[in-house]
């Protein structure tokens, strides 16, 4: 080993040297057993390092990050583009509150107002479970991009349920991304998410509105 | 002011290379899930310091490396007990080599953590996230002599677990 240095194993072994060095050392390596073994060894070593840090890849965890870090985004423009506007917003969302409010309290009076969101929390939770069923009947029937849809017989709210790719966690569980769009007369709503299939045969589903 | 989305796309799309960087960093997996969210709050927040044309990824390293640092200062003392990890789970017919390999890479991982944190650093940038040895040295900021002795260091330190395998052992030079 007196010809070849550790350190251009080193680099012969990560790659780092330019073609015409590589094969004229690849040469001489060649009758040296010495040499060639610890190349060999080197290039293990790569690969056992590579495999270690395989095993603590969670392509769960990534995708949660991933979907923290849209809405950190998200949060971020909303906040900047916001600024300018912000006390308009404000001052015509107090208008439009005080309002609605004034219209309630004088049509239904307080306590019928007291009766309706009783009503209206019944609705939004029979909507939830609809939602989650059809949830749970699109993870395991449809195959990538296709949509199940769900609606309220009573608001006309209704939603769309897209499972995407497939895909198997680290641990070994299998997953699917999926987009859930729920709309009302009010508003539109588009989350996306990952569904893992946990040991029991159910599904954990973790979403990030957008 | 709001990010353009082509940065935003760049930025998520550096997401699996700074997750292995910071679990190179932590260690652990929620761990190095917390140092790239923060990285990422400080990236977006601090935008306006990164120079266009220079490189993101770069720049994210030394992010992730900063708050890393700052973390273990405020530790006092860093003293994790690092978690036996099992590795028998073969996922090929041939089971005993690949469950001797898991184990081995399991020895692998657990010495990576008693490295000191510049060759760790050193350690991912190169063999895992495939960066060049002058792309490490800009990124971390140091002279490329200095990333090669702490390459070579950290990967002295690796070589006993090589003992283990007994088509590596050790030769006699």
């Amino acid at each position: 080993m007196s010809d070849i240095s550790e350190t251009d194993l080193m680099r012969l072994a990560d790659g780092e040297l330019p073609t015409h060095e590589r094969l004229a050392l690849e040469g001489i390596i060649e009758s040296n057993p010495a040499a060639k073994q610890k190349l060999a060894r080197l290039r293990r070593q790569n690969e056992l390092i590579r495999l270690s840090f395989q095993e603590h890849q969670d392509e769960l965890a990534l995708a949660r990050l991933k979907t923290n870090i849209r809405q950190q985004f998200k949060q971020h423009d909303r906040r900047a583009a916001g600024s300018n506007r912000a006390f308009g917003t404000a001052l015509a969302a107090s208008v439009a509150i005080s309002v609605i409010a004034a219209v309630f309290a004088y049509m239904f009076g307080v306590q019928h107002a007291d009766n309706k969101v009783d009503q209206l929390l019944a609705m939004q939770a029979m909507e939830r479970s609809l939602r989650q069923e059809t949830i749970e009947t699109a993870l395991e029937t449809t195959t990538g991009g296709e949509s199940l849809t769900w609606s309220s017989p009573t608001s006309g709210t209704h939603g769309i349920i897209t499972p995407l790719n497939t895909f198997r966690s680290a641990g070994g569980r299998f997953c699917r991304e999926l987009t859930v769009t729920t709309k009302s007369a009010m508003s539109e709503e588009i989350a996306q998410g990952v569904a893992c299939r946990h040991q029991s045969g159910g599904w954990t589903v973790l979403t990030s509105q957008t | 002011m709001t990010l353009d989305t082509a940065i935003e796309e760049q930025m998520i799309n550096l997401l699996p290379k700074l997750r292995s960087f910071a679990l190179g960093l932590t260690g652990s997996g929620p761990d190095a899930d917390d140092l790239v969210q923060a990285t990422f709050e400080r990236a977006i927040k601090n935008m306006d310091k990164w120079i266009p044309g220079s490189r993101l990824d770069s720049w994210m390293y030394r992010i992730a490396q900063n708050l890393h640092r700052n973390s273990i200062r405020n530790e006092s003392g860093r003293s994790r007990i690092i978690e036996e990890i099992s590795f028998n789970q073969p996922k090929t017919i041939d089971g005993v080599q690949e469950a001797e390999t898991a184990r081995t890479a399991g020895q692998v991982w657990k010495r990576i953590q008693s490295l000191s944190a510049e060759q760790r650093e050193v350690l991912v940038l190169i063999c895992i996230n495939g960066l060049s040895y002058r792309e490490t040295a800009e990124t971390l900021r140091v002279p490329i002599g200095t990333v090669t002795s702490r390459l070579a260091r950290a990967r002295e330190e690796l070589s006993p677990i090589m003992d283990m395998e007994p088509s590596f052992g050790k030769t006699q030079s």
